[in-house]
């Protein structure tokens, strides 16, 4: 059995998608050459998967709950429709961006929180609810999104689509960051040693901070040689420590991984199952209404299609990055592995410029060799075993009960 | 006679645990041959490796004299090797005769099914059996006892020599056991071979003519059941001497009531509730006896707010209560260990730290941030207080026996220190040894003023456990019996008949 060491867990995912992500970066730079490590490849790479690893997180967190919200990539562009007429001057009442994005936010959650009712207390299916959201929410984008309205240059949120973090303060900022770990790690040694609990020693723990340090200001440094981090890079960054926080270390976490396990021990262990449900589709509101922003200052308005198929690239990156589809499995961290996955395969079939119909076969497949080749290593099926079998002349190994994942 | 299946050195690791280690004993044609021991000894797993489910690492398996490997659980099956396991794996939806051909239907041309010849065959094979089953009844109408035996049915409709049943009475009545058992000695005497495996002491000595003890994945000894007596086989399967600790008669008849309910009736339960009243003593054990179905259950989830009450009222310290969900009944107090653990008791893929702390997060967090050292304090003292045995508290219940996921159930209720105890089925289904632990956990919150509502099956625990019982019967309460007055047969009497036995209170 796999004993986690001091709760932090290295499962065969994780280590496998990392042994995917450094396979895909080496054959993109022999393909693409110099330009892949530069400083702007990695910059769009960080910017490009910004609004659907936003929901991907946000999805994380639903499918441990044991549900699923297709209507994403709607809710995403209804939010951004609707932000961005209440900011247009010509067809909307031109709003400061300051009025109009808590609105739309509201809005995002709003929606999420009705959904969220009718799967909780009127027990529709979850996948039934949000692939009727999927279409309601789009019909609604087209009405609101009727003349495509603009967002007027000059507001903060379009900076927030373009503008980069100045150099100095990216240094600060991983700098602040660094320190925060470091608070943290020492205040739970502490608290673990004061319970006689083994805990990390010192110097694996100034080794820890070293490594976070060197890499996060290696990164800081390559994105500064082009224009530094995109500012969505950081809004992204800020929703998945929050969203990780929150998975791992509160009791709304927690019990959304028990409902997930087990809805019934749940609700006899005192949990009040349905208004949890309603919490983490509203806050998946919420989630698509930040990603919507988002989407919105980097498109300076809307469209009618804004965010399509965008829920389905959420899923995908949940998947591939460990989150069970039958519920109670999953981390914020495999999830930004799986979005990086997602983001590397798109961003390097358009460098190598790869027909249109064939990245989407390619984006396919990845997404089924990833997740397949992972269950298949852990949970061979029968025919499997039987060729093992064959080739090697000898009994195979069974999967051992113990390394479920 | 001669021997059907041999064993020799047959070793299985998971991991780091070793589940088999060298195992070698035979078992002879024509026989019942039970295998015993402790949940973890090993019987489980031995018999999926001889049905081909999980495969061995080492040794050797003989059957009808010549190794065989089976890699497959069909390989075994054509061998002539059917299981029965605990848990039906029928389909619910479809009908008898569909169960019992499942995977093997005749077919017609064009690849039809032939309803026909499987409604009539199936009628053939249950009548052969004695069963009154009808081969067109859907699975889900019937009893667990009922499925149970189609499974035999299913088992042995095809050319089958040894037959495996793994713990078969689990889930069913004692009357139903009858009917199984009768079944059972009537193929046994036609010459199949029966495998097995059970806790309960009593089946062997009434159906089983050797038995072979397992504990930790050793072979102990193979004894004949007619030489041998309970207590040896106890010592064998324990591995030491176990007392049969007779309870010190308790009554406690003067302390506070704890918990009363006077005249609740619930409606909207699976087994509707009239009428009940009972009262249970700080520090007293109070059992809710009865058949499996009479509604104990019901009135116990009634009380934890997972069903509202239609009418009466819910005293706890005296106090009348409104419990609407089970936060309100924690909040007083009150701790439920349901009755099955794997779908009401447990989140199985969790960690046993996990489980135990849900139940009182808050409680282990400040602003809805979980101290995690606290959390994993927790699970260390609860783990070694209930001797739960596993490699860490961060191991996946799943992978634990039944007896030490019970006592994680346990775990996870006791540490909120509940002044009221509802117990739902605490034993079934584990082994002697954690029983016995389980028994003198009950028996000491006791002593230390918990009131305790003990709801079980077995008479036995009952009549060992209880300071005063109260039976069940169609979801109403039909007679009260101190200790002192209490045998099986008065208790199975106000069970089954819903009278006294005699004049009596």
């Amino acid at each position: 059995m796999k004993e986690p060491r001091f709760g932090i867990r290295v499962n065969f995912r994780v280590m496998s998608m990392i042994l995917i992500l450094a396979v895909m970066w080496i054959f993109f730079r022999l393909q693409v050459g110099d330009f892949y490590f530069s400083g702007e490849s990695i910059a769009k790479l960080s910017r490009d998967m910004v609004s659907w690893t936003i929901l991907a997180a946000g999805m994380t967190l639903v499918i441990i709950s044991g549900n699923i919200d297709l209507s994403v990539g709607s809710l995403l562009s209804v939010v951004a429709a609707s932000a961005a007429l209440m900011m247009n001057p010509e067809y909307g009442p031109g709003w400061s961006a300051n009025v109009a994005v808590p609105i739309a936010l509201s809005i995002g959650t709003a929606l999420g929180l009705l959904q969220g009712t009718l799967v909780a207390y009127f027990r529709i299916p979850s996948f039934i609810v949000t692939l009727g959201g999927l279409f309601i929410f789009r019909g609604i984008t087209q009405k609101i999104s009727e003349f495509d309205p603009r967002v007027p240059a000059g507001n903060w949120v379009v900076s927030l689509g373009f503008d980069y973090v100045p150099h100095e303060t990216a240094y600060l900022v991983i700098a602040a960051f660094v320190l925060l770990l470091a608070v943290v790690l020492i205040i739970s040694r502490r608290n673990r040693l004061q319970m006689n609990l083994p805990s990390w020693n010192i110097p694996a723990l100034t080794g820890i901070l070293f490594v976070a340090a060197a890499v996060l200001a290696l990164l800081v440094m390559k994105m500064n040689e082009y224009k530094g981090i995109p500012n969505q890079t950081v809004v992204m960054v800020i929703v998945l420590i929050v969203l990780h926080v929150i998975s791992k270390q509160t009791t709304f976490g927690r019990h959304l991984y028990a409902i997930g396990g087990n809805t019934e021990a749940a609700r006899i262990s005192g949990i009040k199952v349905e208004r949890k449900v309603v919490a983490v589709f509203a806050l998946m509101g919420f989630l698509a209404g930040v990603a919507g922003i988002v989407w919105m200052a980097q498109n300076q308005g809307s469209t009618k299609n804004g965010g399509q198929y965008y829920e389905l690239y959420a899923i995908a990156a949940a998947i591939i990055g460990g989150t069970s589809l039958m519920g109670g499995r999953g981390t914020i961290f495999g999830t930004f592995l799986g979005g990086l996955v997602m983001a590397t395969v798109i961003q390097g079939m358009d460098y190598t410029n790869l027909e249109n119909w064939l990245q989407l076969v390619v984006r396919g497949s990845v997404l089924v060799l990833a997740v397949g080749l992972d269950i298949m290593a852990k949970n061979p099926p029968l025919w499997a075993r039987r060729l093992q079998h064959k080739v090697w002349k000898q009994s195979p190994p069974t999967p051992s009960t113990a390394e479920k994942h | 006679m001669a021997e059907i299946v041999q064993f020799d050195r047959v070793s299985k690791r998971f991991g780091g645990t070793i589940a088999l280690n060298g195992v070698s004993f035979s078992i002879r044609e024509g026989e019942v041959h039970a295998v015993i021991g402790e949940n973890g000894a090993g019987k489980s797993t031995l018999m999926k490796i001889l049905a081909g489910v999980l495969q061995k690492d080492s040794g050797k398996i003989f059957v009808g004299g010549s190794e065989t490997v089976f890699r497959l659980a069909g390989d075994a099956q054509r061998e002539g090797i059917s299981t029965v396991y605990q848990e039906p794996h029928l389909v619910p939806h479809m009908t008898v005769a569909e169960n019992v051909f499942l995977g093997r239907e005749p077919i017609k041309k064009l690849g039809w099914i032939d309803f026909n010849t499987l409604n009539a065959r199936t009628q053939e094979i249950l009548a052969q059996l004695e069963l009154a089953i009808s081969p067109t009844t859907t699975l889900a109408d019937l009893s667990s006892a009922d499925i149970q035996l189609v499974q035999i049915a299913r088992a042995i409709a095809f050319s089958t020599k040894i037959l495996i049943l793994d713990e078969p009475t689990a889930s069913i009545t004692g009357r139903e056991t009858e009917i199984l058992f009768s079944l059972l000695k009537k193929l046994n005497a036609k010459g199949l071979t029966i495998v097995y495996v059970s806790h309960r002491l009593k089946e062997i000595f009434e159906l089983c003519h050797r038995a072979t003890v397992l504990r930790d994945g050793k072979y102990v000894a193979t004894v004949d059941v007619e030489k041998t007596n309970e207590r040896e086989i106890i010592s064998m399967m324990v591995g030491r001497e176990v007392e049969e600790t007779l309870a010190v008669p308790n009554e406690k008849r003067n302390t506070a009531v704890s918990l009363e309910l006077r005249d609740i009736s619930v409606s909207e339960s699976a087994i509707p509730v009239r009428n009940v009243s009972l009262k249970v003593r700080k520090g007293e054990i109070v059992a809710l006896a009865g058949l499996v179905g009479s509604g104990r259950s019901d009135v116990a989830k009634a009380v934890f707010g997972l069903n509202r009450i239609s009418a009466g009222s819910i005293h706890v310290h005296g106090e009348r209560v409104n419990i609407k969900s089970p936060g309100d009944a924690i909040r007083r107090g009150i701790s439920f260990v349901p009755e099955d653990r794997k779908s009401e008791g447990l989140i199985p893929i969790q960690s046993i730290k996990h489980n135990i702390s849900l139940t009182g997060l808050k409680l282990l967090a400040r602003l809805g941030f979980i101290n995690g050292s606290s959390e994993t304090n927790l699970a260390r003292t609860s783990s070694a207080q209930l001797s739960i045995k596993s490699s860490s508290e961060e191991a996946e219940v799943s992978t634990l026996s039944g007896g030490n996921q019970q006592k994680v159930v346990l775990a996870k209720w006791l540490w909120l220190k509940p002044t009221i105890l509802i117990l739902d089925e605490p034993t079934r289904g584990i082994d002697v040894g954690a029983k016995s632990e389980i028994h003198s956990l009950i028996t000491n919150l006791a002593k230390n003023d918990v009131a305790v509502l003990l709801i079980s099956s077995e008479l036995p625990e009952v009549l060992r456990l209880a300071d005063r019982i109260y039976v069940m019967r169609d979801g109403t309460i039909t007679g009260e019996l101190q200790r002192s007055e209490a045998s099986q047969e008065s208790i199975m009497h106000l069970a089954a008949l819903g009278k006294q036995e005699t004049g009596g209170i």
